[in-house]
């Protein structure tokens, strides 16, 4: 550590009243942040099979028991990030300068890192309730696909979660328990980094798997050609989120 | 040795570049990746075809991520150390 000002100054405050103030911070920022894509997703994916119904009302059955179970995997990243928010209430550290920007980050990489998860797996379930609405026959096919697609559009937020959960409990391992500013931005950068660089990835995978999904109810028998397409497409959208997942690791633990 | 809030502003920029410049690319691969699922359920005979073009749209649309994950690598190593 350098003997500037800035970390001399670090040295003289009690940061105990802020990191309380930061804790609760990111667990706002984490919850409120975090219920936007999971909520906008949902909301889609019921639009588009009160849509599908209205067009098709005898398919009406099936297309309510696939559009709970759609939402439902949308659901997950809203869910990362309420227990996200429980933790960062609940959690008693010990009060230093690090430990605020660790829960900045843990609060920022979570709530940002939700959105794009939830509005990706709700493009995905809408495009499958029109593709069953379409063609009721197909419903078996599209709803293996639509899971399969959610379960990769989820991934950013998984990646979100991870760096979440190593920030917010890095204290357990000796880490983040000094008072050097300069690793003190570098845990919130990383949290910020993780959390923006998901919101892309969630929602490009979300939209391959949306024309995946319309694509097997419009042709059955072209399944597997459509999955290896969804799979290799959505695999490569989400190459920039494990870039930020790289950067973010590297601000946590090479600074 | 740079200032502790010049080595701080280093390592923000960093995950301001990475973070934000990873948005546009996810979203853009994810389109081609969809509308080429599309092309494949019209016309499954062209899969190869579709395919190819799609990866080699979601190359040029990456270039985007690349740059940003340089410049917060630039960043890291060359100021934030």
């Amino acid at each position: 550590m350098s003997g500037d000002w800035l970390s001399v100054a670090a040295q003289n405050i009690d940061w105990a009243p802020f990191m309380r103030m930061t804790q609760y911070l990111g667990a706002g920022l984490a919850m409120g942040l975090g219920a936007i894509g999971a909520g906008v997703g949902e909301g889609y994916n019921a639009a588009a099979t009160v849509d599908a119904i209205s067009r098709q009302p005898s398919a009406a059955g099936d297309l309510t028991r696939v559009m709970l179970v759609g939402q439902a995997v949308a659901e997950t990243s809203g869910i990362f990030a309420l227990v996200m928010a429980f933790v960062l209430i609940f959690l008693t550290p010990v009060p230093c300068a690090e430990a605020m920007g660790a829960f900045l980050g843990a609060g920022l990489a979570m709530g940002l890192g939700a959105v794009g998860s939830g509005v990706g797996a709700g493009v995905a379930g809408a495009r499958a309730a029109a593709g069953i609405g379409r063609n009721p026959r197909t419903r078996g096919h599209v709803t293996i696909m639509m899971l399969l697609g959610q379960g990769l559009a989820s991934s950013p937020a998984v990646f979100a979660l991870v760096i979440a959960v190593v920030l917010a409990f890095a204290q357990q391992f000796q880490k983040y328990v000094g008072n050097d500013p300069v690793a003190a931005v570098s845990a919130m950068s990383a949290g910020l980094c993780i959390g923006a660089g998901a919101i892309g990835p969630g929602f490009g995978a979300g939209v391959a798997a949306g024309g995946a999904c319309e694509g097997t109810a419009r042709r059955p028998e072209a399944n597997n050609q459509l999955m290896r397409v969804m799979l290799v497409g959505g695999a490569v959208s989400q190459s920039t989120c494990i870039y930020a997942f790289v950067i973010a690791f590297i601000l946590i633990f090479f600074i | 040795m740079e200032d502790a809030i010049v080595k701080a502003a280093a390592l923000l920029g960093a995950g301001l570049a990475m973070g934000f410049g990873a948005i546009g690319p996810g979203v853009g691969e994810g389109f081609a990746a969809g509308k080429a699922c599309e092309g494949v359920s019209r016309r499954p005979e062209e899969a190869s075809l579709l395919t190819r073009t799609m990866l080699i749209g979601q190359a040029v649309s990456e270039s985007t991520g690349i740059y940003s994950l340089v410049i917060a690598l630039l960043l890291i190593f060359l100021f934030g150390k």
